[in-house]
């Protein structure tokens, strides 16, 4: 960030460079397509499943960059709460990415609703892994209320979204062992499961594979595009801020040398 | 619904894959197009960045 006085709360305004973005949101689009032919009409269709197995190309995804998401979420709320790394980027980061782990947590419930209608004839289940997948929705989508309660300590609310975040994180393991500690109507871990040794259809597995990567992909842009836009708010915020004290003081607003948060907050 | 939902659990899984691969290309854009607007929007009410 360039200039003073009015960045000391800001500090990096984007995550990526703007070219890097732009190629990362072209690289999505193609991949997002992709999977779209192979997904709707490359890959065959299930013997028993039938088509609805195709929602599978877009729910086995979403519950991965929800995973992700909430990891990065985490390691950001550690690197905030940790005196030698604390900047406010993290925090902003950490934030962007909840709320993507949120948007794709409820694409993962939806769809997976969508598709256990025909293949196990309910819509829901007090399954170990829907209530913990569900619980993990709205304990994120507590945490995203939680940072937008307004507060004059930006460092303070920065240490109480972190810890806020590392408690949620918590669900994440669970959500994932559900299916081995409890009995589910959830399947097990198929793809990767040593025991069961899945023969998945080469162009199935392909396809479940560009969704993978084209979600991820997907997740890299958003982010930048949510942490730019997080960024930009801060700035406005800041000025504003800036503005209205200069008004006060009857300073001219560059001229202001208020302390940098992150410091005062060590 | 009640027959919907019966003809869907034979034979028309295709409508469920229809509903959620259209729902997800809509949260998809509607999320993507709101947060494009809201940084243009918030640039745009930023003087320009060698400013700053």
């Amino acid at each position: 960030m360039s200039g003073a006085g009015a960045t000391h709360t800001v500090g990096r305004d984007r995550l990526l460079d703007p070219r890097v973005s732009r190629a990362f949101g072209w690289a999505s689009l193609v991949s997002l397509v992709a999977l779209g032919l192979f997904g709707l009409w490359g890959a065959p269709e299930d013997a028993t499943q039938k088509e609805a197995q195709r929602l599978m190309y877009l729910h086995v995804p979403s519950a991965w960059l929800a995973y992700l998401a909430f990891g990065v979420t985490a390691l950001a709320s550690l690197l905030f709460l940790w005196p030698r790394t604390r900047s406010m980027v993290w925090d902003r980061l950490a934030g962007a990415s909840a709320e993507l782990g949120v948007l794709f947590t409820a694409l993962t419930l939806i769809l997976g609703s969508l598709w256990g209608r025909p293949v196990w004839g309910i819509w829901w289940a007090w399954d170990a892994r829907l209530v913990t997948t569900a619980v993990l929705f709205f304990l994120y989508l507590g945490y995203l209320a939680l940072r937008r309660i307004p507060t004059g300590d930006p460092v303070g609310a920065g240490k109480r979204n972190a810890i806020a975040a590392l408690i949620a994180f918590v669900d994440v393991p669970i959500v994932h062992f559900s299916v081995e500690w409890w009995r589910t109507l959830h399947q097990k871990a198929t793809v990767f499961n040593p025991q069961l040794s899945a023969h998945i259809h080469g162009v199935m597995a392909l396809t479940l594979w560009i969704g993978v990567i084209a979600f991820t992909i997907l997740y890299v842009y958003l982010l930048d595009r949510r942490y730019r836009l997080a960024a930009l708010e801060d700035e406005m915020e800041q000025r504003e801020v800036d503005l209205a004290i200069a008004a006060r003081v009857g300073t001219p607003r560059d001229g202001g040398t208020a302390p940098d948060p992150v410091e005062v907050g060590r | 619904m009640t027959l919907a939902v019966h003809l869907a659990d034979a034979d028309y899984g295709w409508v469920y894959v229809v509903v959620g691969w259209s729902l997800t290309g809509a949260v998809l854009a509607a999320y993507f197009g709101r947060m494009a607007l809201r940084i243009r929007r918030a640039e745009k009410s930023l003087p320009p960045e060698p400013e700053r």
